[in-house]
């Protein structure tokens, strides 16, 4: 195969830029309100999948940038994806060695889990600190992540075998 | 080989002091305002995600255009004419009404009206996190549009600016948990305030006291208490009302003016003040 041109880091930027386009996209109009409790966490999967993959290069600081760059975009108050993320990206770097030998399916089965702990926090966070009123619909969004975790890891892996 | 398993830090040590960053940020940005000044110097990276993100809803507008049938527009054009011939009838109308009401105002020695203008703007983007409520509108800095700004459609009060990159805006919800509004009950000329529920269907008053003359069905409108909001703008109509015994206050529900559910253009509301701030006014189209 030819060596492709741009072989690099940038991938991974790219990659999380789309998870946040993604994070960010409108329903279509008139769609009910509730499928966005839905909308699987992208931009905490691609995480996942990075700090899995090159835990390297992607690593805890890495992971809280990230989450104010989330926060940043999707106008959550500043500190409420890191928050998350910051576990999430503690979490791969001590066990990625043996999340790296699972199957598929049981990374996703993890990938849920890891991703409930984190809106765990968002929901105490939120309900605690903000004094918001929380619908537990939001507990769907790990579910909804942990089935779309074998398509983001293989489509993740080919970048990053293509062009890391 | 003896460096490749020196640590330089540990990840776990690292977490925890982000963890502890991240939840001071939290509180700080979550509780105060001292950080908006840096969600407003952000725009500029903002802007290309916020660009793609509305660029699918967009082709799928765009298709759809194309494929409309000529009798289906030709119909869409005649309701318009329709309509605007309608509008200019009460707005002959409105313009003298406007004119004795000047009068009557200077005669009783109080200040005129601020006249107000507006600028259309479509919506880009909805908060695709449903605990909080805001829309993404196409116009920005350049536009003229400012936080703070009120915003409305044709039926009421919709929310006001709170960000402004150079092309883009972000509204907050009247809906939002976040927001409140200075209100007058047209009927009794109560001041209250509304705030919003989290909800997209409903708003609530806060603290009315148990004296107080409301009932279902009362109109609630912008008083411009706050100089935030132009005074006369529907905010919504009393849905409830309930009085536990021995409460203080009553708990009233208020059903939204605004079509808040199936908005798709909404308009910026201008008035004096904010046109002396270097707003060009041909780009404005004057309401009044």
């Amino acid at each position: 195969m030819a060596e492709p041109l741009l072989r690099g880091p940038w991938v991974i930027g790219l990659t999380l830029l789309l998870a946040l386009v993604l994070a960010l996209v409108p329903l279509p109009a008139g769609s009910p309100e509730a499928l966005n409790f839905l909308r699987p966490d992208w931009v905490g999967l691609a995480l996942i999948y990075w700090a899995i993959a090159v835990p390297e290069r992607f690593g805890v600081l890495a992971a809280f940038c990230l989450g104010l760059v989330t926060d940043l975009v999707l106008s959550s108050a500043f500190g409420y994806h890191s928050l998350g993320y910051v576990i999430l990206a503690a979490l791969a770097a001590s066990t990625y060695q043996q999340v790296r030998m699972l199957e598929i399916w049981q990374q996703a089965t993890l990938v849920t889990v890891s991703l409930l702990i984190v809106v765990l926090i968002q929901y105490a966070a939120l309900s605690v600190i903000l004094e918001r009123q929380l619908s537990l619909l939001m507990f769907l969004k790990p579910l909804s992540s942990g089935l779309m975790w074998p398509w983001v890891f293989l489509l993740l892996r080919l970048c990053r075998r293509r062009y890391l | 080989m003896k460096q490749l398993f020196l640590e330089r830090t540990n990840p776990r040590n690292q977490a925890v002091v982000l963890f502890i960053v991240s939840l001071l940020l939290f509180v700080i940005d979550g509780k105060g305002e001292a950080l908006n000044p840096v969600r407003q110097g952000t725009g500029l990276i903002l802007e290309p995600i916020l660009w793609l993100s509305a660029l699918p809803a967009q082709l799928i507008a765009g298709t759809s255009d194309f494929f409309e049938t000529r009798d289906h527009q030709q119909a869409t054009l005649t309701e318009l004419a329709r309509q605007v011939r309608v509008l200019q009838a009460s707005q002959l109308k409105m313009s003298a009404l406007e004119a004795e009401n000047a009068r009557l105002r200077s005669l009783l020695g109080s200040a005129s009206r601020m006249s107000e203008s507006v600028l259309i703007a479509e919506i880009k983007g909805l908060s695709p996190d449903p605990s909080t409520h805001y829309i993404t509108l196409d116009k920005g800095r350049d536009d003229g549009v400012f936080v703070g700004q009120p915003v409305i459609d044709a039926a009421g009060l919709v929310g006001q600016v709170v960000e402004t990159s150079s092309k883009l805006s972000k509204v907050l919800l009247v809906t939002d948990q976040n927001h409140a509004v200075p209100v007058l009950a047209v009927r009794t000329a109560a001041q209250l305030i509304v705030e919003g529920r989290g909800h997209r269907d409903v708003l609530s008053l806060r603290h009315v006291s148990a004296s107080l003359d409301l009932k279902v069905g009362d109109l609630l409108v912008t008083s411009g208490l706050g100089q935030r909001f132009p005074s006369g703008y529907p905010v919504g109509l009393i849905q409830s009302y309930n009085l536990a015994p021995g409460a203080a206050f009553a708990q009233v529900l208020v059903e939204p003016a605004s079509r808040l559910q199936t908005l798709d253009h909404v308009l910026l509301v201008f008035d004096q003040r904010s046109l002396g701030e270097g707003v060009e006014l041909d780009r404005l189209a004057a309401d009044g």
